[in-house]
């Protein structure tokens, strides 16, 4: 066979090259699109902790602050593009993501706090360290020399485990902490592929029962306390550009959580038909303390954490993530 | 001379054109996801130039090159035994194309569970991404042996490892090459998407990483070392393939590509 001709190869190129300057002329579409009609809110949520706000909606609470807020549900993953496309109006974060966003300078804030880190009405966060049967982990520092299982590496699980370790006269770069999915901890645990792992409901309940043992609680609880947990976002033009709007939707969360404070079990049927539970585990679904506003000072811990163990390089202005 | 610098130069002016419009036209460019280049080359030379090389890439180039290894040695192995039963071959043919035809990365979750989640599931699905394009490949390469040839070596009463390794492979060599290109793409797609499952560590995971907390310009890095992995990976390939075939007077000359086939 010989060489292609030089033609050949030139026209060849040619259309690669052309294809490759489209494909790049797609990208960086900024412009809001948004799908609602006009008043409408679109807000993309994901966690169970956005159930207050859900119920609020159904009751009408944010209809009566004059917001017509559309929910589509969101990946955990895509907290944040659907955000900066402009595909939604409004989306949730955690209270360390938006520190980590901040620290690249993705321009999100927060207009709502929803839940902190500490236990709700329900008495349990709904996530704990879990070790086996018969484990001598007995206290975080004897975590040390030993590998620990997180869903997530570079997040509240595993800067809420090494902090429970230092804060125990432990050295936390003794503790191994490798990512594993949820549903792959049981097998883990069992083949001593790990020592100890992170867990969220229903996965901690369905350990638990299996035999597992919480030598001392959750970590990330002990950790992050009142630092807010989900928070409801929006890019900072869009804040910036309807403060009134953003006043009306913090009074009507705050209203929002009253209701779930009063009845959590009102947020049941929520679970059920947002969150596509089956009743059982909705009924089992624990729910963190819920709290609307975000005081300057609850940034503080998070700050300082996600500072020692290199979440941010440097600790996040406090006015950078939250709307005014 | 003049030749070669012309062909040069026109596999070059592409490439060359494409990295100064993207230099030129991120320059000043805001936006969270396409980052200006020069900051993606301040990253890369932060990270791979070579804070992160003895981590995340030895991790992920040991993951390869032992799959790689493991999965080309059993298949030119399994290649020949089924090359020369082609009865047996013609009752597998179902089940290999099934096999073949499964996208070997939903195989993860099983390889997991079986294997756990350490270096050795890694390097089992790498193998076994590996061992499709070049076992198919062997046993046709050998399947297509001159029967005259097949009939000398009989003749001759060559022991059959001699006969495997110095007829058979032989001169199936051209065929089980195209194979091995195709395994080596292979690999290093399986490679990455072994480190996007619950890994701790590798290219795969860092690029992963890097998405997850917004740093969007280590996660550009990432691809770039990657697409530079791959490049080289070929090139090296194609060097092997030259070096094998030396001796063939049929061998292939000029393009130094494959079609990477999906995995």
């Amino acid at each position: 066979m010989t060489r292609p001709s030089v033609a050949r190869k030139f026209f060849g190129a040619l259309g690669a090259g052309a294809l490759v300057l489209a494909l790049a002329a797609c990208g960086g579409g900024e412009d809001s699109d948004s799908a609602a009609t006009e008043g409408q809110l679109t807000w993309s949520y994901a966690l169970p902790d956005s159930a207050p706000v859900l119920l609020g909606i159904e009751e009408g609470i944010f209809e009566k602050h004059g917001i017509d807020l559309v929910a589509e549900e969101a990946a955990a993953t895509d907290l944040v593009g659907a955000l900066i496309s402009g595909k939604v109006d409004l989306s949730v974060n955690t209270g360390p993501g938006m520190a980590v966003a901040a620290g690249q300078n993705v321009p999100v804030v927060a207009v709502s706090g929803v839940t902190t880190f500490e236990e709700g009405a329900t008495g349990s966060t709904g996530s704990a360290l879990v070790v086996p049967a018969g484990s001598d982990i007995k206290a975080p520092k004897d975590l040390e020399g030993r590998k620990v299982g997180v869903n997530l590496l570079k997040s509240a699980s595993e800067f809420g485990v090494r902090q429970v370790v230092a804060d125990d006269g432990g050295d936390d770069a003794l503790v191994e902490i490798v990512e594993v999915p949820f549903p792959a901890v049981a097998d883990a645990l069992a083949s001593g592929d790990i020592d100890a792992a992170l867990v969220a409901d229903p996965f901690m309940t369905q350990l638990i029962d299996g035999g597992a043992e919480v030598p001392f609680g959750d970590p990330i609880e002990t950790v992050f306390a009142d630092s807010p947990r989900l928070v409801m976002t929006s890019t900072r033009e869009w804040a910036d550009a309807n403060p009134d709007t953003v006043d009306a939707l913090r009074d009507a969360v705050a209203e929002s959580i009253e209701l779930a404070d009063e009845d959590p079990s009102k947020l049941i049927p929520i679970y059920e038909k947002y969150f596509k539970m089956k009743p059982e585990v909705a009924e089992a679904t624990q729910i963190n303390k819920l709290e609307a506003g975000i005081s300057p000072a609850s940034f503080a811990t998070i700050n300082d954490v996600l500072v020692r163990y290199d979440g941010i390089a440097e600790p996040i202005d406090v006015e950078q993530v939250v709307a005014k | 001379m003049r030749r070669r610098l012309t062909a040069a130069a026109v596999e070059a002016w592409l490439p060359v054109a494409l990295v100064a419009t993207w230099w030129f036209a991120s320059a000043s460019s805001t936006s969270i996801y396409f980052p200006p280049l020069r900051t993606i080359l301040e990253r890369f030379q932060d990270l791979w130039l070579f804070e992160r090389v003895p981590t995340d890439v030895a991790f992920s180039l040991t993951n390869l090159g032992l799959g790689l290894g493991a999965g080309l040695v059993a298949a030119l192995a399994a290649g020949v035994v089924f090359g020369l039963t082609p009865r047996i071959h013609t009752a597998m043919t179902p089940v290999f194309e099934f096999m073949r035809a499964t996208p070997i990365v939903a195989l993860l979750p099983l390889i997991v569970a079986m294997f756990g989640l350490g270096v050795t599931s890694k390097v089992v699905i790498i193998a076994l991404g590996a061992f499709w394009p070049t076992f198919l490949n062997t046993v046709d390469g050998v399947r297509a042996v001159d029967p005259l040839v097949r009939d000398v070596a009989r003749t001759y009463r060559l022991r059959p490892v001699t006969s495997a390794t110095r007829v058979m492979l032989p001169n199936a060599a051209p065929q089980i090459m195209v194979g091995v290109r195709t395994s080596v793409s292979v690999a290093v797609v399986i490679m990455v998407g072994s480190e996007l499952f619950g890994s701790s560590e590798g290219i795969g995971y860092f690029i992963l990483q890097s998405q997850r907390s917004y740093a969007i310009a280590d996660m550009w890095a990432g691809l770039i070392l990657l697409g530079l992995l791959g490049y080289a990976l070929n090139l090296l390939s194609a060097g092997v393939e030259r070096l094998v075939l030396s001796w063939h007077e049929g061998r292939r000359t000029g393009s130094t590509t494959v079609a990477a086939a999906g995995a």
